[in-house]
């Protein structure tokens, strides 16, 4: 393997590893709650689902954004 | 049973098995299929947000695939038809649990109980449309 090749895959799995890190951080709140709920008897209050549904509508808008820049696009 | 489905998920979840957590969250629903409670629908909602609605939105933020071209991990991209299929998904996932929770706030056992299995097939339909993003590979379920 020559040092380009070498240097190339590690660049990649830096990629790899700042995706799943990211992907990952925006899950765990939402898998840690579903674990308090099921095995710490935690109750969602009011604001708290309030957050959740500000945090889904927030996601949703970005993602209609996107489809609708898709629809857009001539590629 | 219900005791038994406990014990065997606490065993998991402290293993990590985040997947198994939420087949178990659906095998302890299903015993208790008389009556949905807030919580059920809370923890159904949390594990939607985290292991379907979270990695749907980095699945968007990716670059468009070009023709013929699809997700692989050397070049991450999003197809721009299965987006919009997953988001269609999503808009009645949301219905439903919208749904499920006007039931539940309203003592309706019996339509809350049929709303929500409607509302955990949905999920199902999304999760496998998920899957087929390639974005789980990057820390999805």
């Amino acid at each position: 393997m020559d040092p380009v090749t070498i240097m190339a895959d590690i660049a990649l799995a830096v990629k790899l590893a700042k995706m799943a890190y990211d992907t990952g951080k925006d899950m765990y709140p939402y898998v840690k709650t579903a674990y308090e709920i099921m095995f710490k008897n935690k109750v969602l209050t009011a604001e708290e689902r309030d957050a959740m549904t500000k945090q889904e509508q927030l996601w949703r808008s970005e993602i209609d954004t996107i489809i609708a820049e898709d629809d857009a696009a001539t590629d | 049973m219900k005791r038994l489905l406990i014990v065997f998920a606490v065993a998991l979840a402290l293993g990590g098995c985040a997947k198994e957590m939420q087949n178990l969250s659906s095998a302890i629903s299903a015993a208790q299929n008389f009556k949905i409670t807030q919580g059920q629908l809370d923890i159904a909602r949390s594990n939607y947000d985290g292991f379907v609605l979270a990695p749907l939105r980095k699945y968007a933020q990716l670059p468009r695939c070009k023709t013929s071209q699809s997700f692989t991990l050397n070049n991450p991209c999003h197809d721009r038809k299965l987006l919009k299929q997953i988001r269609a998904v999503d808009i009645q996932v949301d219905k439903a649990f919208v749904d499920t929770q006007n039931r539940i706030i309203s003592s309706d056992d019996k339509g809350a109980v049929a709303a929500y299995n409607s509302l955990m097939n949905l999920i199902d339909i999304a999760k496998a449309l998920i899957n087929q993003t390639g974005v789980t590979l990057l820390g999805g379920n």
